[in-house]
């Protein structure tokens, strides 16, 4: 702000006046409420292996589930969308979390290169701080982190790990990590989600997308929920940790599974057919 | 002298689900300084008391700072000499004021039937007694030239110093999201963060989470306070304004109690007051340039996207520009395959034209070939019909041409054996003439014909003895013509 240029002598104070008296004689009505918001982060793998088919129906995905995502939390919540891609490196798609109605016109994204899993955790550790990604103070509710990816990773993934797990913010969200495939080490998004039964799997590209959206929406519902008297476990509760979200995310995901893989009909076939 | 102003309102999320308000907020104006003190008691079912913890946590602030501050000038010198420890121990006596505050409390007020049931109900320990009134606090103490604050667990501590600027001295460092530290907790006093700072801001507000939470972003938080400063002025309108519009903060925004406690120097923020409305100016330019600030970013980022996706879309242009050319290679490719084939079908349509013709021909031919098989089968069926006939002929012809054999050999044993002694007569004599030696070896072809001397025995047997039989020529020469014909049909 100090390197601002402000020419004052354009903004007069009885300009001022003459608006806030505009606003019922109130100044402070000159400074509207914010929404509670709640960010959820997606960490995308766009390695080579993503190339074709993958990276096309993730695209797809994206693009119909970001409208979708519009007032899935309550009226007076905003949930806020941050796309981190990580291939050969990483890199951040949205600059900041983005709120929905302005972030709409999904850039498809492009696969190539390694897994680089552990740089992208690093900076997902970085970004995932009160003096970054996550400084508004209308952050009400601990981040959705949602991990898609088809590969095991090919740096040191768990330094990525190590630091978020020490991250506040990480430690109090919701962790999901969908697997696409076989290929890919379920130990790893184990390790990312803290438990088993926040890794799903995704065996075909229909379900692959039925999962991308379902996750999006029904951890968005549970991250940005007020709980309700009896649910929540509250201040610095280290055992409450996990928490009530937590609790219902891992029963919706037992649904959600459920259901997505019923429609697929059969358990038994050939997991990476459809790719 | 110093004034103060409060405001609680209850949260929009807490009328919603039928809880009560747990904030709380108070001031205390004295001569030589103001206490400004908010709480906020935490919402989970266990902390079932958080609305008396707060409410306790604002008395015992005011009551411990005022006793510290009793002797104002001993406290001035001793806060002077040693910040930290002063403020240390003000708040460790702070906590031990609130938690045998409690004590009385709950001693006086054990927890009734319904509060043990809804504490089962949410898993609580009814031995941990401080939880059920778990509280945050905010203190902030203005003097007559020099400041302190303390707080545990999140809020807004802000202090609009002397040139109208508002700042944040303290916060807490483990707030994030919905957690909080907080009074209740057995290390509390490691949660406390505290500040001490000379001089004489205009005012010092202390506010809930609930406040902050409705803001966008730090700056406008902030801002929020700078245009509270003058509003300051006139104590009773700006009750009524704040009243308003935390009611309109909590319904909007963040749901949750709102409370906020200021102290000032009425005095100071009449004198400040065209600096104040400088820095609201100042403050709205500010905004105003940081709106189009982060628009522009956000115009950058559209556009850095737009362009991206336009270097995508190119990108996938050429390919496609690439690939139309190799398909438009192709196609020629396919149009000179296709006009060869075109060429071959002409050609090839021309031979089963000309195939057809043949073929037309060919069948002509053959009905032509037939008609004159036809024609010779029945000239074949009618030579031999007249073979038969002739066969018969001969067979019938063949008796008398024995016969004749017969009579010829006979006559020819009779003629031989005439001729014979003839001959044996006619050499005899031969033999004894050399005149017949030489007419011999000179070949007189009358004379070399052995039969020669027969010509009167000729005459004599023949013309009527041997019937010559003429027709059995003509049986030999139609049996060859026959077969001649039909080699020929087969050839064709």
């Amino acid at each position: 702000m100090s390197e601002m240029n402000l020419n004052f002598e354009d903004v007069e104070f009885d300009d001022f006046c003459e608006e806030v008296q505009a606003e019922n004689d109130d100044p402070l009505e000159a400074m509207a409420p914010a929404k509670k918001s709640m960010v959820l982060f997606f960490v995308i793998d766009v390695s080579a292996s993503m190339r074709g088919e993958r990276i096309n129906t993730m695209n797809q995905v994206m693009r119909d589930v970001l409208p979708e995502l519009i007032g899935v939390g309550e009226s007076t919540t905003e949930i806020k969308v941050a796309v981190l891609a990580f291939g050969s490196g990483f890199e951040w798609i949205t600059p900041e979390p983005m709120i929905l109605e302005e972030y709409q016109r999904w850039r498809d994204l492009e696969a190539e290169g390694v897994t680089d899993l552990g740089a992208a955790l690093l900076e997902l550790n970085q970004k995932m701080s009160r003096k970054s990604f996550l400084q508004s103070p209308s952050l009400s509710y601990a981040p959705v982190v949602f991990l898609i990816t088809d590969g095991c990773p090919t740096d040191n993934y768990k330094a990525g790990i190590t630091a978020l797990r020490s991250n506040n913010w990480f430690k109090h969200g919701i962790k999901i990590a969908l697997a696409l495939g076989n290929g890919v080490d379920m130990d790893v998004l184990e390790e990312f989600t803290g438990d088993r039964e926040f890794v799903v799997k995704a065996n075909n590209l229909k379900e692959m997308t039925a999962l991308v959206r379902a996750i999006s929406v029904t951890s968005s519902q549970i991250g940005s929920k007020s709980m309700p008297v009896g649910e929540s476990n509250g201040e610095l509760d280290e055992s409450s940790v996990e928490g009530s979200k937590q609790e219902q995310m891992r029963e919706a995901l037992k649904d959600l599974k459920a259901d997505i893989m019923s429609e697929s009909g059969d358990y038994s076939f050939d997991v990476d057919e459809g790719w | 002298m110093f004034q103060g102003i409060q405001c609680v309102v209850q949260g929009a999320d807490h009328i919603k689900k039928g809880m009560i308000c747990q904030d709380a907020a108070d001031y205390k104006a004295s001569e030589h300084y103001g206490i400004a003190v908010a709480a906020d008691g935490h919402g989970s079912a266990k902390y079932i008391r958080s609305d008396i913890g707060s409410k306790k946590a604002v008395q015992c602030a005011i009551g411990t700072v005022s006793q510290y501050m009793e002797d104002y000038d001993r406290f001035s010198r001793k806060i002077r000499e040693n910040s930290g420890y002063v403020l240390r121990k003000m708040s460790e006596h702070f906590l031990a004021s609130w938690t045998a505050a409690i004590e009385d409390y709950h001693d006086a007020n054990p927890l009734t039937e319904k509060e043990k049931e809804i504490l089962r109900m949410a898993g609580a320990d009814e031995s941990s007694l401080f939880t059920y009134y778990g509280s945050t606090v905010l203190i902030a103490v203005l003097a007559e030239d020099y400041y302190y604050g303390m707080l545990v667990g999140d809020g807004g501590f802000v202090v609009i110093d002397e040139k109208g600027t508002a700042g944040i001295p303290i916060e807490d460092k483990n707030s994030r999201a919905n957690y909080t530290s907080s009074i209740c907790s057995k290390n509390s006093i490691d949660a406390v963060e505290s500040f001490f700072a000379e001089g004489k801001p205009l005012a010092m507000c202390v506010s809930t989470d609930g406040l902050i939470k409705s803001f966008g972003c730090e700056e406008d938080f902030l801002d929020y306070h700078v245009l509270l400063a003058p509003m300051l002025n006139n104590v009773e309108n700006c009750q009524v304004s704040l009243l308003k519009n935390l009611n309109k903060r909590t319904s909007q925004g963040s749901g949750d109690d709102i409370s906020i406690s200021v102290i000032f120097e009425s005095g100071r923020i009449a004198d400040s007051m065209e600096l104040l409305k400088q820095v609201i100016a100042e403050s709205r330019a500010r905004k105003k340039v940081r709106e189009e600030q982060e628009a522009l970013e956000r115009k950058k980022f559209q556009e850095q996207q737009e362009r991206r996706r336009q270097q995508i879309l190119k990108d996938e242009l050429a390919e496609m520009e690439k690939k139309k050319k190799h398909y438009r290679e192709i196609q020629k490719k396919i149009d000179r395959k296709e006009k060869e084939a075109q060429k071959k079908l002409e050609e090839a349509e021309r031979l089963r034209a000309e195939a057809q013709r043949s073929m037309e021909e060919a069948q002509k031919r053959r009905s032509d070939l037939d008609n004159r098989m036809e024609e010779k089968s029945r000239e074949f069926q009618e030579s031999e019909k007249r073979i038969r006939s002739l066969r018969e002929e001969v067979q019938n012809m063949e008796k008398p041409v024995e016969k004749s054999i017969e009579t010829i050999l006979k006559t020819g044993t009779i003629m031989g054996a005439k001729i014979i002694e003839k001959t044996q007569k006619k050499l005899s004599s031969l033999l004894d003439d050399s005149e017949y030696e030489e007419q011999f070896v000179y070949g007189d072809a009358e004379k070399d014909d052995p039969f020669f001397p027969y010509e009167d025995l000729e005459e004599e047997l023949l013309p009527e003895k041997i019937p010559f039989v003429q027709p059995q020529e003509t049986v030999q020469e139609e049996s060859e013509e026959v077969p001649t014909d039909n080699e020929e049909e087969v050839k064709e």
